[in-house]
């Protein structure tokens, strides 16, 4: 019987953490829903109310340790949640330092203001798109 | 550790004829063995081996083996003290220092002598020897195929070699025994025999020089007859355990262009393997050896490579102070900061001509054992699934299985501590939570319940401070559905589990979890002793600050995903309760420590460019290594925290590449920067000065408001000595001044990361310096400790100054000085380098040693 040298795996092509493109935003003011948990109570069932931004993107948001982020002017939106396979929500728990009219750009989480995405959009609450 | 290759007849060293080291008994020693191994011996010495005094065996060097050679002894006893020496025709060495106390094995090993390791894999048909470590030495080992004995070695070394009769058939399910005062290990794992390689391999033989008259020959199958020809004439056929095999005692000596052949067989019919062939070199090309680390107050020197059968010689400025046969040559004269020692090697008939010379440096960590390498126990392996609680337990086990029955000696003793993982986001179509078998398999080999939680409910699903706390009822609720399966009488696990040892493991999102696990967890009896955070997310679900229990995080350097290295923060918030550990690991990716990760994210964007990362075991022999460190010491009371402070180097591990920062709880403060005392004051609310045209201040070790520049991701306050020329001074005042014998000086610094600088440029350094109360001063340079790394090499926008722990040996100060080591004053800092960097300093300690 001969002896198998083996099938080296291959990993495939550096799988690209590039963000899609925004495609649309939703802004409204929601009620802070905090999570049920089986074990402790969770820190966000003190908080009352944020501002959720639902966005469509145009193609899947790659999966990795961060989530997608909008930069609020300075604020980093970075509550993420997927709805769908390009709809995701992004809740801001701080609402005060959110300013109206701020120009909204698009990251990931933590990313450094030079490679933030610029978008179309501004912060209007209660405006949606 | 700064080495220079020199000719050894330019340094004009002289030879003692009459000089021998004594050899090493290994230790350790346990009652009822029949034999000990001694290492460190010549070719064709003979090693004397004395116990309680008398004289009681004897054997001559063959091959010199890194391992040492067997000798047979009367049956030992605990308490006995054994040591022993070595004779040639020229010289005796003096005995080995001091006596090796035998112990009893019981209180080492209560739950039995550790498993056999059978080595040399696969095994093949027709094999002839087979080899087996993890053994203790002077116990007896046998291997049997199909449950028949077939073969032995009572009063074993380790490894030990054990010839079989009769050779292996095809398909048998082999196993290695061992047993020693009646007292039966677990047996190896089962291995399986099959058919041979045909071809089989061809041998490769190491360089030989002429005067040498051993071999070293390589890619050796498992069992195979290896057989040696000098100039066609056959020199002797041996078997061999496979991998490598030295042949000794060649007669007359090896000649100049004399060729060497070697070829290997296993199954009686079939063909040999091709034959590998060297040509004998020249005496003139024999390379000086290679040494290990060296450090003021060794006593010895650690070869790492040399040729084979060579005699290795060591002179201390200029004396001589050690020969033998290596890997370890004692020395007459403990070695000190700032000597020159020289080595150089020889063989039989050829004298080395080129040498090795070292400044002795104040610190430079010698190389222990593995911390992962611990195997007392076969590993069993459970699944649970129930409600959102899905994931795999590794546990010691009677036998290698799933669901097999614990440990029943072990469960014994009392119960088990416990080790709970969570994988991080990734593609939930991925088993992300089988990603660590590795590691699970590693801590239950040494006796440790090993859990690896399946989170793929949150993953895909974003980062939020939400998704975190449910991984963190996840983990809680594994620990909840162990502490059914410890009440449940039909688990495996009943009555088995200590929950007051529990240590927690997270990678990426799973790391910001088990931060936070210990914040909320409210499950009765539970304590969390430790915990690793690898590759940590940090978004706001934790306080930040690890408290109450060991911390230890990974950073990998070339992370592209978490590539803030978020764990610093961690780090530098954490309380040393009682220690904490970081490792900023060069060259290591994020993906890579989790085996089902397949991605190099250090080629993403936020990383790239950087240098290539290491393989994925290197990463794998990071975590297994430092993290058995981790809950060794933290759960299991074992003496492994040298590795994380940095006394000592786990074998096995790329620690080039690892820089360590480390604080324990049993440490004398002089300045953290942390009391809003501002620059002028210490921690001991002592007075500072600068001079020189230093302009240090303090500043926020963190990203954002009050940093240096934006190359800190930490969250510490530190001092910045930024550049101003080379005579700039730094003075901590110690009041009272303070015994500083037995202790080193530990202070956190990093080159800070300037665009400006290229990354090719050399290090940078600084000196510190101590001074009496008599004013007395005495300066040791950070080169002779380590030195200051160059920030890590990647995309330039996330390049970082990240700081790590240098330590200094109080004792360094006192060579060549009149300083006063009991009445220390002052700690002084001296930038003093051309390059005139920036440096970022954090955490003056004195720590006791």
């Amino acid at each position: 019987m001969s002896t198998d040298a083996g099938s080296p795996i291959t990993p495939g092509p550096p799988r690209s953490p590039d963000l899609p493109r925004l495609r649309g935003l939703h802004i409204r003011r929601i009620r802070v829903e905090a999570p049920e948990l089986e074990h402790f109570r969770s820190s966000l069932a003190d908080r009352h109310e944020a501002v959720e931004f639902v966005v469509e993107t145009e193609a899947p948001v790659p999966v990795r340790a961060y989530g997608p982020a909008l930069f609020v002017g300075d604020v980093e939106v970075d509550q993420s949640e997927r709805l769908g396979d390009t709809t995701w929500r992004l809740v801001a728990l701080d609402t005060d330092v959110l300013r109206p009219h701020a120009l909204i750009r698009w990251g990931w989480m933590k990313d450094p203001e030079e490679v933030r995405q610029n978008t179309q959009f501004r912060y209007e609450p209660e405006n949606g798109e | 550790m700064s080495q220079e290759a020199i000719s050894r007849k330019e340094a004009d060293l002289p030879d003692d004829p009459r000089l021998l080291s004594p050899p090493v008994v290994v230790e350790p020693l346990y009652g009822c063995a029949t034999a000990v191994v001694v290492a460190g011996g010549v070719a064709g010495a003979t090693i004397e081996v004395e116990v309680n005094g008398a004289t009681v065996g004897s054997g001559v060097v063959g091959a010199v083996l890194p391992y040492g050679i067997t000798i047979g002894v009367p049956k030992l006893a605990a308490g006995d003290t054994v040591r022993g020496r070595q004779r040639t025709t020229s010289a005796v060495s003096g005995w080995s220092s001091p006596p090796v106390t035998v112990r009893d094995h019981t209180k080492d090993y209560p739950a039995g002598p550790p498993r056999p390791e059978v080595f040399g894999l696969p095994l093949y048909r027709c094999g002839v020897r087979t080899g087996v470590g993890n053994l203790l030495v002077g116990g007896n080992v046998w291997v049997t195929a199909d449950s028949v004995e077939v073969g032995r070695v009572d009063g074993c070394g380790n490894p030990q070699g054990v010839n079989l009769a009769p050779s292996f058939g095809m398909s048998q399910e082999v196993r290695a025994w061992f047993e020693l005062c009646g007292d039966l290990s677990p047996p190896s794992i089962e291995h399986t025999t099959i058919g041979p390689p045909v071809p089989l391999p061809v041998p490769v033989i190491a360089p030989q020089y002429a005067g040498g008259s051993q071999l070293d020959i390589s890619n050796i199958a498992n069992g195979a007859k290896v057989t040696v020809k000098r100039g066609g004439v056959t020199q002797g056929t041996w078997g061999c355990w496979g991998g490598s095999i030295r042949i000794s005692g060649l007669s007359p000596v090896l000649a100049s262009t004399e060729v060497i052949e070697a070829f290997q067989e296993l199954c009686p019919g079939d063909p040999p393997s091709g034959t590998g062939t060297i040509t004998v070199d020249d005496c003139s090309k024999l390379p000086a050896p290679g040494v290990g680390p060296l450090q003021g107050g060794d006593t010895a020197v650690t070869f790492t490579q040399y040729a084979a059968g060579a005699t290795l010689s060591v002179w201390l400025n200029g004396v001589p102070v050690g020969k033998g046969g290596g890997p370890i040559v004692t020395l007459t004269k403990t070695v000190s900061f700032g000597d020159t020692v020289i080595v150089a090697q020889d063989l039989a008939g050829c004298r080395g001509e080129r040498a090795i010379k070292i400044i002795v440096p104040c610190v430079d960590a010698p190389v222990g054992s593995d911390p992962s390498e611990l195997d007392l126990f076969p590993v069993g392996v459970t699944d649970f699934s129930q409600g959102p609680n899905i994931g795999r337990i590794y546990y010691p086990a009677e036998d290698d299985g799933t669901n097999v029955a614990f440990n029943k000696r072990l469960a014994g003793l009392g119960r088990v501590p416990l080790v709970v993982i969570a994988h991080g986001n990734h593609d939930p179509a991925v088993p992300n939570y089988l990603g660590y078998e590795f590691f699970q398999a590693s801590l239950a080999r040494m006796g440790i319940i090993a859990v690896s939680v399946d989170c793929n409910a949150q993953n895909g699903m974003g980062y939020s401070i939400t998704i975190i706390e449910r991984r963190a009822d996840l983990i809680i609720g594994a620990i909840a559905l162990v502490q059914q399966l410890n009440a449940d009488p039909t688990s495996v696990l009943n009555g088995r589990v200590d929950f007051s040892r529990v240590g927690l493991m997270g990678h990426s999102q799973g790391g910001e979890a088990v931060v936070l696990v210990p914040e909320v967890i409210g499950l009765a009896g539970v304590t969390i002793r430790s915990v690793l955070a690898l590759a940590p997310t940090e978004g706001g679900a934790t306080k930040k600050t690890p408290t109450g229990y060991a911390f230890m995080t990974i950073l990998p350097a070339a992370d592209g995903d978490v590539w803030p290295n978020d764990g610093a923060i961690y780090y530098d918030r954490a309380t040393p309760a009682p220690f904490k550990s970081q490792l900023f690991v060069h060259r290591t990716n994020h993906q890579f420590y989790n085996r089902n990760w397949l991605d190099d994210d250090s080629l993403w964007p936020m990383a790239a460019p950087t240098a290539p990362v290491l393989t994925r075991p290197e990463h794998e022999m990071v975590l297994i290594a430092y993290g058995c460190a981790l809950y060794r010491a933290s759960l299991l009371g074992h003496a492994s925290t040298p590795y994380l402070a940095g006394h000592l180097l786990p074998a096995g591990v790329s620690t080039q590449y690892v820089q360590l920062s480390y604080q324990q709880d049993r440490a004398l403060t002089v300045d953290n920067h942390e009391d809003g005392n501002g620059i002028g004051l210490n921690s001991l609310n002592a007075p500072t000065n600068q001079s020189g045209g230093l302009t240090a201040g303090e500043f926020r070790f963190r990203q954002g408001a009050g940093a240096f520049n934006s190359s800190f991701f930490g969250d510490s306050m530190g001092m910045v000595a930024p550049a101003g020329g080379n005579g700039r001074q730094f003075v901590q005042e110690i009041p009272g001044g303070r015994d500083l014998t037995n202790r080193e000086v530990w202070i956190r610094v990093a080159e800070i990361f300037t665009p400006a600088i290229g990354t090719s440029a050399p290090p940078t350094g600084f000196k510190l310096g101590l001074r009496d109360v008599a004013g007395a001063e005495s300066w040791v340079d950070s080169d002779e400790v380590g030195g200051v790394p160059r920030p890590f090499p990647r995309n330039p926008s996330t390049m970082k100054t990240m700081l790590k722990t240098l330590r200094f040996k109080s004792g360094c100060f006192t060579v060549g000085t009149k300083l006063d080591l009991t009445s220390v004053d002052a700690i002084m800092l001296r930038f003093d380098r051309r390059d005139d960097r920036a440096l970022a300093l954090d955490d003056l300690q004195v720590v006791p040693i």
